[in-house]
């Protein structure tokens, strides 16, 4: 795992970075409008509830008389600390007559009064909460009354509101930072888990794959664009690394019989017949080794891609029926028996004869040198819905299964026919050319032998890329787009060329 | 040492070498030589154009990779410029395409590098034989044997003899390069259009079969065997 440096440098993790700020925000604004509005509506208590208690001192004053309401004001001062309000009555000039306070001046309207401002009269405690006093006098016939009430609850309110406003804020960006951290920390293992597969395999090590979540999200998407990138990388670079090994395994040998030739000529005293014998048969090696390149650069133009301005419409059937007539007599001469059996369609691919040719004498040549003699080598043509199949087969002794996907190799052949000339290209030509032709090739098991199943569609789109696929057991070419649904076919193709 | 064997059939021809490696140039000019060809040589493009242009060859030897003007350049204004001498291109690039660009520029044959002088020189025989020879006759004769194009028959000693269409091509493409060598490959070329090399003996296969129907129920056999070469027709040396 990566230091968390790397975590909060997430993607995720700074966006959980934003949306905690916002939330605080929210909060905080949302918190600040209660705030107000708790503060106003208290107030607006306090103050109703003061002139509720003005109204009914003076319906007092009013209707009972000024002693009346003295003595009420006495009564409620003695009281009032728990209450916390205070009442004044002073006299015209000023002089105390009842209340819990000592006298202060008069003053107009409503005024804040400090507590350090009161001087509080033996029964009131020593305030905790309230700073101070809100109070208004009244000018009464006989006297002036001064009624006020603490801010206590409001203050008491607006604390409370503040603790839950701040406490609530922290809490929902701490969780929303911590959700943040730890989606980013997951989201951010899932792609470190990426970038150290890419890593690898930029290292040249491209076997880590990306642990798939199946939830189908994209960072889950991205890692398997990335599992089936590295699987064709590796595959690409294994059979590269193959190449290059059995390229020179394979040439080592006759380059080691031309050295040992060479030096036995030079050293031994072989006569002008010998010398002659030895010059032809070193030339020959040499001949071999030219071929190998020759098939090796082949089939890498071939899979390059070979420009397809030349490919014509081909009818399978002819080049079948020329290449059966052709390779006949020379099965009879290993003691096979060779048949085309036809069947009525109209086999017509889009490609190249010469290409083709060559693929299908490549699988007829296989069959002929690799079964003993007294095999039977049948190829049928069979075309329907689009798909044109051609099919080899042979009771020969066939492919082991687990060969299958070998053999398609460069260079790669099978031990028993280490012995046999060729030089393990062949299949890889033919795959190459199938490959060209936006077809499907796929090997099975005759019971006996060998069947070789070559799929076109009809009139096969140009281009398309195609990968190998694992389809079961085996491995099939699969043609990036070739489908009869979506290709058209070979004779409208010719129409929109001519 | 004796020459090898197919040199004796070598005739005069002036052949034009056009080719840049010293040593390649040096192997190819020996080898024509002692085949009994005149061999000019050029080692650039455009030195190569100006012998091709004002001597006359019958032949003409070209690498496709020059320094200059390359070889299809070379092939394409020798044609345009009405020069219609043969011309062997030759090359390092073997693809079909390779191919087919070389003859579409107006070579003749191709010849994919390193390759075995015998087979150069039974190219630059076999497209020398091309200029002013009997290509376009309907009947072609070597002693007794005759093979007739219009009626696709073919008759040796006065008897018929039937060929399957691979075998009378065959003969044809024999016939028609008879007292030359015909390299294995030149016949896969030109009488199957195979232009790869098979893993099986198909044309020994054919020539045996052709030897069955022409040569086995008469006293002189007509096809000829080079050892490791190829094959050729050959009226009896009298």
């Amino acid at each position: 795992m990566r230091p968390p440096s790397s975590v909060l440098h997430s993607t995720a993790f700074r966006f959980s970075i934003y949306f905690a700020g916002l939330f605080a925000l929210i909060a905080v604004s949302a918190g600040w409008g209660v705030y107000v509005w708790v503060s106003d509506e208290f107030q607006d208590r306090q103050d109703s509830y003061v002139s509720e208690m003005k109204d009914t001192l003076l319906t007092v004053a009013y209707n009972d008389g000024f002693n009346a309401a003295r003595n009420v004001i006495a009564r409620k001062a003695r009281v009032s600390p728990e209450a916390g309000i205070i009442y004044l009555l002073t006299d015209k000039a000023g002089r105390l007559i009842a209340g819990n306070i000592d006298p202060i001046p008069t003053f107009e309207g409503t005024r804040f009064i400090p507590w350090q401002a009161l001087h509080l009269k033996n029964v009131w405690s020593e305030p905790t909460t309230p700073s101070g006093m809100t109070a208004s006098w009244t000018l009464l016939e006989d006297g002036n009354l001064l009624i006020g009430d603490d801010d206590g609850d409001i203050i008491e309110a607006q604390r409370l509101l503040v603790a839950g406003i701040v406490g609530g804020s922290a809490i929902i960006t701490l969780i929303a930072a911590a959700m943040g951290f730890l989606l980013g920390l997951r989201a951010q293992r899932r792609i470190d888990a990426i970038s150290e597969a890419l890593d690898a395999a930029g290292k040249g090590q491209p076997h880590l794959r990306v642990a798939r979540t199946r939830s189908g999200d994209d960072i889950d998407r991205i890692g398997g664009h990335v599992n089936s990138t590295l699987d064709q990388l590796q595959r690409v670079l294994a059979s590269l690394r193959q190449v290059s090994a059995d390229i020179a395994h394979d040439l080592k040998t006759p380059i080691g019989r031309i050295q040992r030739r060479l030096e036995e000529l030079l050293e031994t005293d072989v006569g002008l017949e010998g010398y002659r014998q030895t010059v032809t048969a070193t030339l020959s090696e040499v001949e071999g080794i030219v071929e190998t390149f020759e098939a090796l650069l082949s089939i890498a133009q071939l899979e390059a891609g070979l420009k397809k301005q030349r490919f014509r419409e081909v009818d399978l059937r002819d080049v079948l029926a020329t290449l059966a007539g052709d390779y006949q007599p020379v099965a009879q001469e290993y003691g096979h028996e060779l048949k085309f059996l036809d069947r009525p369609g109209h086999p017509v691919i889009y490609g190249d004869t010469e290409l083709l040719t060559q693929l299908f004498a490549n699988l007829v040549e296989n069959s002929i040198r690799h079964c003993p003699p007294g095999a039977r080598i049948d190829l049928t043509l069979t075309e329907a819905e689009g798909r044109i199949v051609f099919e080899i087969t042979d009771n020969g002794p066939g492919i082991p299964k687990e060969e299958h996907c070998n053999v398609f190799r460069r260079l790669y052949r099978l031990e028993k026919s280490r012995t046999t000339p060729g030089h393990g290209l062949g299949l890889s030509l033919v795959s190459a050319i199938v490959l060209l032709h936006d077809g499907t090739i796929q090997l099975g098991d005759n019971k006996p032998g060998l069947t070789v199943t070559i799929t076109f569609a009809d009139g096969a789109p140009i281009g398309g890329r195609s990968t190998w696929e694992s389809v079961g057991e085996r491995r099939v070419w699969n043609a990036g787009r070739s489908g009869p649904a979506s290709a058209p076919s070979a004779r409208t193709r010719s129409r929109a060329i001519q | 040492v004796a020459p090898p064997q197919d040199v004796a059939q070598g005739q005069d021809m002036r052949v034009l070498l056009i080719e840049d490696d010293d040593e390649a140039a040096r192997h190819i000019v020996r080898g024509l030589v002692s085949a009994g060809h005149d061999v000019e040589a050029a080692g650039d493009g455009n030195a190569g154009l100006r012998l091709g242009a004002l001597q006359s060859f019958d032949v003409m030897v070209i690498d496709r990779m020059l320094p200059g003007l390359d070889g299809l350049s070379i092939v394409e204004a020798l044609r345009t410029s009405g020069v219609r001498t043969p011309v062997l291109l030759l090359t390092a690039l073997g693809g079909v395409e390779d191919r087919v660009d070389g003859l579409d520029a107006g070579a003749d044959d191709y010849l994919v590098k390193p390759f075995a002088l015998a087979e150069l020189r039974a190219r630059v025989n076999a497209l020398g034989r091309r200029v002013g020879n009997d290509n376009e006759n309907a009947v072609l004769r070597i002693a007794d044997l005759e093979l007739n194009m219009l009626s696709r028959t073919v008759v040796r000693a006065g008897r018929r003899i039937d060929l399957a269409p691979r075998e009378f091509r065959l003969l044809e493409t024999l016939m028609r390069n008879s007292g030359r060598l015909m390299t294995r490959k030149m016949l896969l070329e030109q009488v199957w259009g195979f232009h790869f090399d098979p893993k099986t003996s198909i044309v020994q296969t054919f020539v045996s079969r052709l030897r069955s129907k022409i040569d086995r129920d008469f006293e002189v056999p007509l096809v000829h065997t080079v050892r490791g070469r190829g094959y050729s027709i050959d009226a009896p040396a009298k």
